[in-house]
């Protein structure tokens, strides 16, 4: 038994240095950004702060400078959103109906659009910027909103497919026989006996592709609207500014901020994500 | 006419899974498809419903032709192997999907669903959800949802199979029951025999794909078309004696060894055998006795020998005894079994043999 408890120690402590190791820029950064500018570059950077104060954040939030405009990263923000809840909603629900077809409806041609699907996404994303950008141009929405949104639901859907694809081929074939022969059409068999068994699989789609969109900076930057530029093309070009003082508080909590998305998002669904990775669709 | 099906084919890409098939049943009658595993019993009951696409021939239903037309519009619902209930849904959307797609209103729907629930008894079941049954339970709502559209044919795919012997023999009946009530055509895939011979008005033979013989269960037991089927029918395995045909005053006999037996009884098929023709004797256990009471007038061959093995069966009893180098399985019902290497006389019973030609092995 002692023997045991030694190593049990041993293991908790090495997690623990660890922990310590992947924390501490965290730490760095989080007492950075309450801090006085003075003081940032005063003091020693772990110090906590003497005066603590949350004026870098509502600086970050809505004051900062970008280029010329000083509203903070929050339009930044709200621009993200515009453009990810559609594109999520669009790659996830069209990855959901792609997958459907390929696994249950399948004919001849549908194991080779899958596969040129997975080779797609494969293709490093400098090499789509020029079509991306013609396509854009042709459709007359080259630096809009609307562009990015189309970009991102295109980009989508050949993970979405394939998460989709691979979740309903475990799923038995006699399930959509069965609707057939209750008379069900294809988009009923999906949406009244397909989809309601998805959930799972679809937090785990929500997830990678709003994650993907969100930290996306080269499609942002490339196309995004001037002045309503997704949030990493805006943080990077706040942290950039290059005129007046640096200020290291205010870019931090920006960058703060601009991480608590994502980050909420995986302590909030994360559960599910393990679950809807691991766990078929029919439990018991 | 319920059900024609006219030299049905179906290959899935070069692999040819049914060949030939031709079956026809009435209204009511309950069709058994019987065969092993893999003989292609899954693929007819798909093609008749429509699920898969024939490669040829024709399906007719209520004298309709069907063979291009969509499940839904056949007038036919199935129960599936392993039921392919909605899991999501409750068991009341589980049976009434059916009418849902069909545009019935929610009232009707709801009496439709009242009215299956009391005729299968799972009233109390129809606010729980698939998960939530045995799988007893389950099934019985897999013909609910079968039930609910009120088919000319109900196609039921190994309905017993998933479930204990004892509930197996209850659904049995019930199905039997409900096959009575309804005066629907049943089409029923299985393949254990004793479910067929108990269940059905019609039975088809499936192997390799083709239908060894298509008859009502006691022509299926009492004159088996060939070889296979005599051995794939009845409780116990038929025996195979290796003999030749003679002919004794114009009258054909058949000859096993020494032993000799007059076929006057034997209603052969087509043409007559010829003398010294080679067969193969068929003889169920249960048509060899160890007295010679029920023989009067039959033909028969009698053979002292010793047992050389016993098989227990429940209440059954096997015994096994040589006769020209083979051995010999005899069912024996009387209280006083016999020991092993006890001498018996044995009496092959032939009322009920069947011949069959030792080369193509088919009825003579
Ligand atoms: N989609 C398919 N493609 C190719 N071959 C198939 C396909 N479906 C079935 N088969 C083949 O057809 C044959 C018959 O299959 P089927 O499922 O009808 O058998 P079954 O009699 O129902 O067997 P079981 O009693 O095991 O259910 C099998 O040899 C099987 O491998
Ligand atoms: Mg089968």
């Amino acid at each position: 038994m002692r023997h045991y408890a030694h190593r049990t120690a041993l293991l908790y402590g090495a997690l623990f240095v660890c922990a310590l190791y992947f924390l501490s820029p965290l730490y760095v950064m989080l007492v950075a950004s309450f801090k006085t500018l003075a003081e940032v570059r005063g003091s020693s950077i772990i110090s906590l702060p003497e005066v603590w104060t949350i004026q870098p954040w509502i600086k970050a939030w809505s004051e900062a400078c970008s280029g010329l405009e000083c509203n903070g990263i929050r339009p930044y923000f709200i621009a993200t959103f515009e453009i990810a809840i559609p594109a999520v909603a669009f790659s996830v629900l069209l990855g959901a109906l792609n997958g459907y077809v390929m696994a249950k409806w399948r004919s001849r041609s549908a194991d080779l659009i899958f596969t040129l699907l997975l080779v797609g996404s494969f293709v490093p994303l400098q090499l789509y910027l020029i079509p991306l950008a013609i396509t854009l141009r042709e459709l007359n929405i080259y630096g809009t909103t609307a562009g990015l949104i189309l970009i991102h639901t295109v980009y989508g859907i050949p993970l979405t497919t394939m998460l989709f694809r691979n979740f309903y081929v475990a799923l038995p074939d006699e399930l959509v026989r069965a609707a057939i022969m209750d008379g069900a059409g294809f988009f009923k068999i999906f949406f009244s006996v397909i989809l309601p068994l998805s959930p799972a699989i679809a937090i785990v789609a929500v997830i990678l592709v709003f994650s993907g969109i969100y930290n996306d900076f080269l499609f942002a930057l490339t196309f995004g609207e001037t002045g309503k530029r997704p949030i990493m093309a805006a943080v990077q070009n706040i942290v950039a500014s290059s005129y007046g003082i640096k200020e290291y508080n205010v870019n931090i909590a920006a960058v703060m901020i601009s991480a608590l998305p994502t980050l909420l998002l995986f302590l909030v669904a994360g559960r599910f994500f393990v679950r809807g990775l691991t766990q078929g669709a029919l439990k018991g | 006419m319920s059900l024609k099906l006219t030299n049905l084919a179906k290959s899935f890409g070069p692999v040819e899974v049914l060949r030939d098939i031709n079956i026809e049943i009435e209204k009511g009658d309950f069709l058994v498809l019987l065969g092993s595993s893999g003989c292609g019993k899954t693929t007819l009951l798909n093609c008749i419903a429509g699920l898969d696409e024939t490669s040829a021939g024709k399906i007719e239903i209520n004298g309709r032709d069907v063979t291009r037309i969509d499940p839904s519009d056949r007038n036919v619902a199935m129960v599936f192997q392993s039921y392919a209930l909605y899991p999501t849904m409750k068991v009341a959307r589980n049976i009434s999907f059916g009418l849902e797609c069909q545009g019935v209103p929610r009232a009707e729907r709801q009496r439709a669903v009242e009215r299956v629930a009391g005729l299968l008894q799972i009233a109390d079941l129809l606010d729980r959800k698939p998960s939530q049954l045995s799988g007893g339970q389950r099934q019985r709502v897999a013909i609910g949802r079968a039930l609910v559209r009120d088919p000319e044919i109900f196609l039921l795919d190994e309905p017993m199979s998933n479930l204990d012997v004892k509930l197996r023999n209850q659904m049995r009946l019930e199905l039997r029951e409900l096959h009575g009530k309804l005066g629907a055509t049943f089409v029923l895939v299985t393949h254990d025999q004793i479910e067929a011979m108990t269940m059905a008005t019609k039975v088809a033979v499936l192997d390799g794909g083709q239908v060894q013989q298509f008859g009502t269960p006691h022509d299926i037991y009492y004159t088996p078309r060939n070889r296979f089927v005599a051995e794939f029918v009845g409780l116990n395995k038929m025996n195979f004696l290796a003999g030749r045909i003679t002919f004794r005053d114009a009258e054909p006999a058949v000859a096993v060894g020494d032993h000799v037996a007059p076929l006057s009884h034997y209603v052969f098929s087509e043409r007559n055998p010829e003398e010294g023709q080679r067969v193969l004797l068929g003889i169920r256990p249960e048509n060899i006795y160890r007295s010679r009471d029920r023989l009067e007038g039959r033909a028969f061959f009698r053979v002292e020998r010793n047992v050389r093995r016993k098989d227990m069966t429940g209440g059954d009893l096997q015994v096994w005894f040589e006769f020209e180098d083979q051995l010999i399985a005899c069912r024996v019902r009387s209280s006083r079994l016999p020991d092993l290497e006890e001498k018996n006389t044995f009496f092959l019973d032939l009322q009920n043999a069947s011949l069959f030609d030792a080369a193509t092995e088919m009825r003579l």
